[in-house]
């Protein structure tokens, strides 16, 4: 560990400080396949707080000392200790990515960008992209667990379990919401057996081919039937699994989340899974706030690295936590931070170069050029680093390309 | 995209069948002249050029009775009666006359509240704690009638044949009893109404409206400029969102100062501010969202307070603008509003995409153009709007005619969880309910519709946006939505056999629980024709393997309800529900 101040200086330094595996060539696209989860923290996280320590900021939080683990440098302070318990634990399977770019103050256009890595979010993002590459055939690739996920063109390889874990009521028949008596639409249920089923896809599948003999025989019309029968075949696989979706009814917090996307990603039912950490962190005012919540942040990180460390799922598996935007420098008149276009993200898990911190933020929270491929902000070929780069870099450290979907080069410099 | 091609007045192909010589006779030339001569005038440039011999073929369209059917499920979310698919098949002219008749109604007027939501995203839960006098009512019912406000002040205007531009102009709110009591407004009324707005807040549509900026708030911090965008992005489909932002590494972002300075000065921060800002000044008076703990009673204080409205003076100092027209107010704003061109092109843009189920930004200049033209023409009816969609060319597209063109050439439109809870309903009878009692028994009676609910229910799972957190609807199927369909067709055909064997008049098993083989294919005939608009022969293919599924199911079970259960189950699972 390093004292505050011993590193109190510019951000330039940081970056300098943190050059892990600096001219190093890496290949664009990881060799292994690696599944993927996504932890969305909804809101607009302040990186100062905990990833991207300016203790010589005006508007910097209560702090003991910037603390490196590894060679990442982490704002520190007790009332924050899962942060440290994190950082602790696992820096040497963790990378920070500084500077990226997102040009946008909005949460919507921002949550597009760093998903998808486009402003429309018309396209697939990071999990959707990946589990497409890697497990197109399993019941559910991309198990979108939190509330927020991006699907464009992948939609068919997608699944939501619902805010309250609705999806129960449509996988297990003993879990449908209850009918009642009084109603004047009370019936008594049907649920089909396995053979009055095999004759219902039966029929499905008679008029299903036919459709495709004529309206469907190709492109976008050829899809839609596809992707149908795909769903179907889907859903019945999914029904097999029903004792793994929790139950309805229950409000998914956090550690909800991960239970269910390590189950599915054990059982193979997932590939990828999406998580909305749901905790309330755009503080526009009582910019103070933000310390507890990323304490119970971390903490649910660090639960879900030990579980997959425990379920031995930690070098198949890559975490990605990021905020769809950062906040700004300075305290609002409200003691708030409002919304910032340039922000920070971190990795863990297998294949990560990890213990170290990529590109820079200046002094200013504003995106420094880096290399793409050893994460210098000093010298190589240095570029700004957008949503773009970064979505498509987060493809490639799963293994997967994102060049059907997006033209740029990917950021590889987190690539172990 | 080619551009729009309005049916009628197009020298182009008519339709698979060859039926259009007879489309001019049913209504009164709703399209317009000038507009057939555009979409003409393109197609037939398109069809009729021949020099290079290099034109693609014409996608296929539907045919009248399916053409029917798209219209049904577009503007109501309903199949047509077998006597009006039976009309359009004598006489296909019959379908601008459906067009018509299908716009009224409460169908109609629900997919004008979901089209509208698109844009203006209030179909969302609020926090309304059930308080006297609501104390028996359920919260999210409050929240539904509170949130519900601004789109059913658009659907009333829509569905009464009021100039659109209404919708920015109108002095009333639209209520129930419940928004009545929360607003502590007593007009005396049922249902649904008109009242005059309250308080003393200007007169502007929309934009008077509460459960539009309970909506779209903003922090205080940046001063309404997020209301701002919402308007813009809604009404003029001008998104500043759009724009990225770029640093300007000159400008000191931890002053105040240097940032408040820079908006009024750097050119690049200029670029959006010099008009959002002013557009942002319009909102100083409208408060925020009250939160939950903070609402104590019934009647809620007005959440206008015109002594605010000058507060703009205090913060961004840029006074109410629109583009560079004075401005003063809500009031005067909406006026300026339904005055833009831009407001009437935008909103041809948004009812276009909803219909075709396409993204705003693939709909051509040309497309906006006829469109925007047949709309200015009518007064601003959006009624007017709508049929020239739904009888345009592009409407009917059902495959392309050859692999080149046909990723582009979009023949299944997909309906949404309220069309699905709406087709479902008008077949079978069976709307999808749930007690909240039996799963939160400490709180007060409430029944919630599961299709159309987000929270609880399924809507976002069956493909649709809960206007939040999941924005968008998707347009083809997934293993959730299969689920959701599948549960879906389970429940109303367990609920619709139970019910038509007591029923004097069945929805669906007009002959009864029959088994003998002539009679269960007559009956099937008709059953295809009311749930999926195909008029099918006693011997064909479909009747045939619907049949077979009958007589496997009936030999497992030996229950002639339990086949018949099976058999709707079947068909209302059907790509053909799915998609229209």
């Amino acid at each position: 560990m390093i004292s505050r101040r011993q590193f109190l200086g510019s951000s330039a330094a940081l970056a300098a400080a943190t050059l892990g595996g600096a001219g190093t060539t890496r290949a664009n696209v990881a060799d292994k396949p690696r599944k993927l989860i996504t932890v969305f923290v909804d809101g607009g996280w302040d990186i100062a707080h905990s990833i991207d320590p300016k203790p010589n900021l005006v508007a910097t939080p209560d702090y003991d000392e910037v603390t490196m683990f590894e060679d990442i440098p982490i704002l520190t302070h007790s009332s924050r200790p899962n942060i440290t318990g994190f950082f602790e634990q696992f820096a040497a399977i963790s990378a920070v990515t500084h500077g990226i770019n997102v040009r946008s103050i909005s949460h919507q256009v921002c949550e597009r960008k760093m998903f998808t890595g486009l402003p429309s979010g018309a396209g697939p993002d990071a999990g959707a992209m990946v589990a497409n590459e890697h497990a197109r055939d399993y019941p559910m690739p991309y198990f979108v667990v939190g509330a927020t996920a991006y699907t464009g063109p992948l939609s068919v390889i997608s699944g939501r379990v619902g805010r309250q874990g609705q999806i129960n009521a449509l996988l297990d028949p003993n879990d449908v919401f209850p009918r009642f008596e009084q109603s004047p639409y009370f019936h008594e249920g049907f649920e089909a057996d396995a053979g009055e089923e095999s004759a219902i896809r039966a029929f499905l599948d008679a008029r299903l081919a036919r459709e495709r003999a004529t309206r469907g025989q190709w492109g976008s019309n050829r899809a839609r039937i596809d992707d149908f029968i795909e769903s179907m075949d889907k859903g019945a696989v999914l029904r097999d699994n029903a004792q793994y979706f929790g139950e309805t009814g229950t409000q998914l917090e956090l550690s909800d989340q991960v239970e269910l996307a390590l189950t599915a990603l054990e059982r193979d039912l997932a590939w990828s899974v999406g998580i909305t950490a749901n905790l309330g962190i755009d503080t526009h005012e009582d910019n103070d706030q933000q310390g507890p919540l990323q304490n119970a942040l971390f903490g649910g990180l660090s639960n879900l690295a030990q579980a997959l460390v425990d379920r031995d799922l930690l070098d198949d598996t890559v975490v990605a936590v990021f905020s769809e935007m950062s906040r700004t420098p300075a305290l609002n008149g409200n003691a708030g931070k409002d919304h910032h276009p340039v922000t920070s993200a971190l990795v863990f898990g297998g294949g990560v170069a990890g213990g170290a911190a990529y590109g820079g933020n200046g002094d200013n929270v504003e995106a420094m050029p880096v290399d793409f491929e050893t994460g210098s902000t000093d010298s190589g070929d240095l570029k700004s680093l957008d949503s773009t780069a970064w979505v498509a870099g987060l493809a490639a450290l799963a293994g997967a390309d994102a060049s059907p979907y997006l033209g740029a080069d990917p950021f590889t410099a987190f690539i172990g | 995209m080619a551009a729009l091609a309005l049916t009628g007045c197009s020298d182009g192909p008519p339709g698979g069948d060859g039926s259009g010589a007879s489309e001019t006779d049913v209504g009164s030339g709703t399209t317009g002249t000038s507009d057939g001569e555009t979409g003409g005038e393109e197609s037939g440039a398109d069809e009729t050029g021949g020099s290079t011999g290099e034109t693609e073929p014409e996608p296929e369209t539907l045919s009248p009775d399916e053409h029917l059917v798209r219209i049904s499920m577009a503007l109501r979310g309903t199949r047509p009666s077998v006597a009006d698919l039976d009309a359009v098949r004598q006489d296909p002219g019959l379908i601008e006359g459906f067009v018509d008749a299908y716009m009224e109604g409460p169908g109609f007027r629900e997919t004008i509240r979901d089209l509208h939501n698109d844009a203006l995203l209030t179909n969302v839960g609020g926090q309304f704690p059930a308080l006297a006098p609501l104390q028996d009512v359920q919260p999210f019912a409050i929240s539904d009638s509170v949130m519900g406000t601004t789109l059913r002040l658009v659907e009333h205007i829509v569905a009464e044949d009021r100039p659109y531009s209404e919708i920015v102009t109108a002095d009333t709110w639209v209520v129930d009893d419940i928004a009545a009591a929360v607003y502590g407004i007593d007009n005396g009324g049922t249902g649904w109404r008109e009242v005059p707005i309250p308080g003393g807040r200007p007169a502007a549509g929309i934009l008077s409206d509460n459960a539009f900026f309970l909506r779209h708030e903003s922090a205080n911090s940046n001063f309404h400029r997020g209301r701002a965008n919402a308007v813009s992005s809604a009404l003029l489909c001008l998104d500043y969102e759009d724009n990225n932002i770029e640093l300007d590494e000159g400008i000191d972002l931890t002053d105040a100062d240097a940032v408040a300075n820079a908006l009024t000065t750097n050119p690049a921060c200029l670029a959006c501010h010099d008009t959002l800002d002013p557009l942002a000044s319009h909102f100083f008076a409208i408060v925020g969202n009250p939160m939950s703990n903070q609402i104590t009673e019934y009647p809620i204080p007005d959440l206008y307070i015109p002594q605010r409205e000058d507060d703009w003076m205090d913060s961004t100092g840029r006074a109410p603008g629109f583009y560079g027209e004075e401005s003063s107010d809500i009031g005067t704003l909406g006026a300026l509003i339904s005055t833009d061109p831009r407001f009437t092109a935008c909103a041809a843009r948004r009812f276009y995409a909803y219909f075709l189920r396409t993204d705003l930004g693939d709909v051509s200049g040309d497309t906006i153009d006829t469109l925007d033209a047949v709309f200015i023409d009518s007064d601003l009816q959006a009624k007017a709007l709508i049929r020239a969609i739904m009888l345009s060319d592009d409407f009917r597209i059902a495959a392309a005619n050859s692999e080149d063109s046909a990723d582009e050439v979009q023949g299944y439109l997909r309906a949404r969880p309220f069309q699905l809870a709406r087709t479902i309903e008008d077949l079978t009878g069976f709307r999808w309910e749930l007690d909240v009692q039996l799963l939160q028994p400490e709180t007060s009676a409430g029944v919630l519709d599961l299709v159309r609910s987000s929270s609880v229910g399924f809507q976002v799972l069956g493909g649709s946006g809960d206007s939040s957190t999941v924005l968008g609807s998707i347009d083809t199927t997934n293993a959730t939505t299969s689920l959701f369909l599948r549960q879906l067709a389970a429940e109303a055909s367990s609920f619709v056999v139970e019910q038509d064997a007591l029923a004097q008049e069945p929805k669906l098993l007009s002959a009864g629980l029959v088994t003998e083989e002539e009679a269960v294919r007559a009956q099937l005939v008709v059953l295809f024709d009311r749930i999926h608009g195909e008029a099918v022969e006693p011997d064909s293919e479909d009747v045939d393997d619907a049949v077979a599924l009958f007589d496997a199911a009936l030999a497992a079970s030996g229950d002639p309800a339990r086949a018949w259960k099976t058999t709707l189950t079947a068909m209302l699972r059907d790509l053909g529900i799915l998609f229209y």
